[in-house]
């Protein structure tokens, strides 16, 4: 499933159970938008996973819409580009992808 | 004609540093119920009236309404030690990725949820250039239910891999306890301090010693300072996260899971400071209704 297959607007619960995933190319082109429309103190700092892909959280969709940090930047992106190269997974398979956290 | 009663009482005043905060969040496009404004002040006040107002050089209660920019919970009460003089960090904390559903202001779900994996905030606080000293510290927070497995709450290295040096609060780590780490990464504060359970109020401190608190009480946990350094540049310590540790302005490393109301960042707590802390605290996560 891509980021073309889901119907925004998208509840926080069924984003919490989700994962976006996607390169490091679309990753610093979302960075260049960032730059260019997004806000300086609210920022999406995706995660690298063990796979060399990064990831987000699918509840960052809920600040797309009109009022969340998201929104203008969300709305300058080419969508033909960005929604079928975002992977929507249940949010478990990432975390099996993601390092472990360091233990005292 | 008699004069009416209520001319001869004295007016409510709001503290200044809680009209501060009020007005700051306003500025940041948030805003503030009366009854949180009410709360605010009356931490506000209890702080000032127990005479720890300056071990505070960054705290935020984690409060006011509910915003597609988390305006109002990003902004901090205190950012240095007192409201005129030399304020540090980001004006409020930067966000990275939390998102509006991630944060309820009361209630048994009221605080910022992180998920263990991709959100935290960046204070901007850098420890070393504000003039704290690695023996003479505190980190603190607010957790409404139990920590189970959670990370380190608020932290900072000197690198990604190798460091040696910076903060980091490991509040109720797993079964083990709480770790508090204030100059080197291990023997430096506090390792595996028992904790009665996971949750309540929990601050960690050095002075120089290594002391824990779980709700204003201490936890009598062994000072282990055998290993400690002292933070000499202001590289040893990047600008504190919060929910995650900073290695390297900007490269987080070890993710928190959990539900907080609070964090605060300063100088070390007497047992006598940290008991009216956790007193001030109480009374106010118990007026949102979030309390223990």
């Amino acid at each position: 499933m891509n980021l073309s297959d889901i119907t925004l607007p998208i509840t926080y619960d069924w984003g919490r159970e989700h994962a976006l995933l996607f390169s490091p190319q679309l990753a610093q082109r979302l960075a260049e938008l960032h730059a260019e429309y997004g806000r300086p103190d609210c920022i999406a700092m995706p995660r690298a996973l063990a796979d060399g892909r990064l990831m987000l959280s699918a509840d960052i969709l809920t600040a797309v819409e009109p009022g969340g940090w998201l929104h203008e930047m969300w709305i300058h992106a080419d969508m033909e580009v960005l929604l079928p190269s975002v992977e929507v997974v249940p949010i478990a398979e990432a975390l099996a992808l993601m390092p472990q956290p360091q233990e005292p | 004609m008699p004069m009416n009663g209520r001319l001869l009482r004295p007016r409510q005043t709001i503290h200044p540093e809680a009209a501060d905060w009020a007005n700051r969040v306003r500025t940041n496009g948030g805003s503030v119920s009366g009854t949180t404004l009410k709360a605010v002040d009356r931490f506000v006040k209890a702080i000032h009236a127990a005479g720890i107002r300056d071990r505070f050089y960054r705290l935020n209660l984690f409060c006011g309404n509910s915003d597609g920019n988390l305006n109002a919970v990003r902004t901090p009460l205190y950012r240095g030690p007192s409201l005129i003089g030399t304020q540090y960090g980001n004006t409020t904390d930067t966000n990275s990725n939390f998102v509006a559903g991630d944060y309820v202001e009361t209630g048994a779900q009221g605080g910022l949820q992180s998920d263990g994996g991709t959100k935290y905030l960046n204070t901007g606080l850098n420890v070393f250039n504000a003039g704290l000293a690695a023996d003479d510290f505190h980190c603190g927070s607010y957790f409404n239910s139990a920590l189970n497995n959670s990370g380190i709450f608020l932290g900072t290295r000197n690198a990604v891999t190798g460091a040696t040096k910076g903060v980091q609060f490991f509040p109720a780590f797993a079964t083990s306890g709480m770790f508090v780490r204030f100059g080197g990464l291990v023997n430096s504060g506090i390792e595996a301090g028992a904790l009665a359970a996971n949750n309540g109020m929990l601050v960690g401190v050095r002075r120089p010693t290594g002391v824990g608190f779980r709700n204003g009480l201490n936890i009598n946990a062994p000072s282990n300072i055998s290993g400690a350094q002292v933070w000499l540049t202001s590289t040893d310590t990047p600008d504190l996260f919060v929910f995650n540790t900073n290695s390297s302005n900007g490269a987080g490393v070890s993710w928190f899971f959990g539900r907080a109301q609070m964090y605060s960042v300063g100088k070390g707590l007497s047992d006598a400071q940290a008991l009216a802390y956790y007193d001030a605290t109480q009374a106010f996560q118990t007026a949102l209704t979030r309390g223990t």
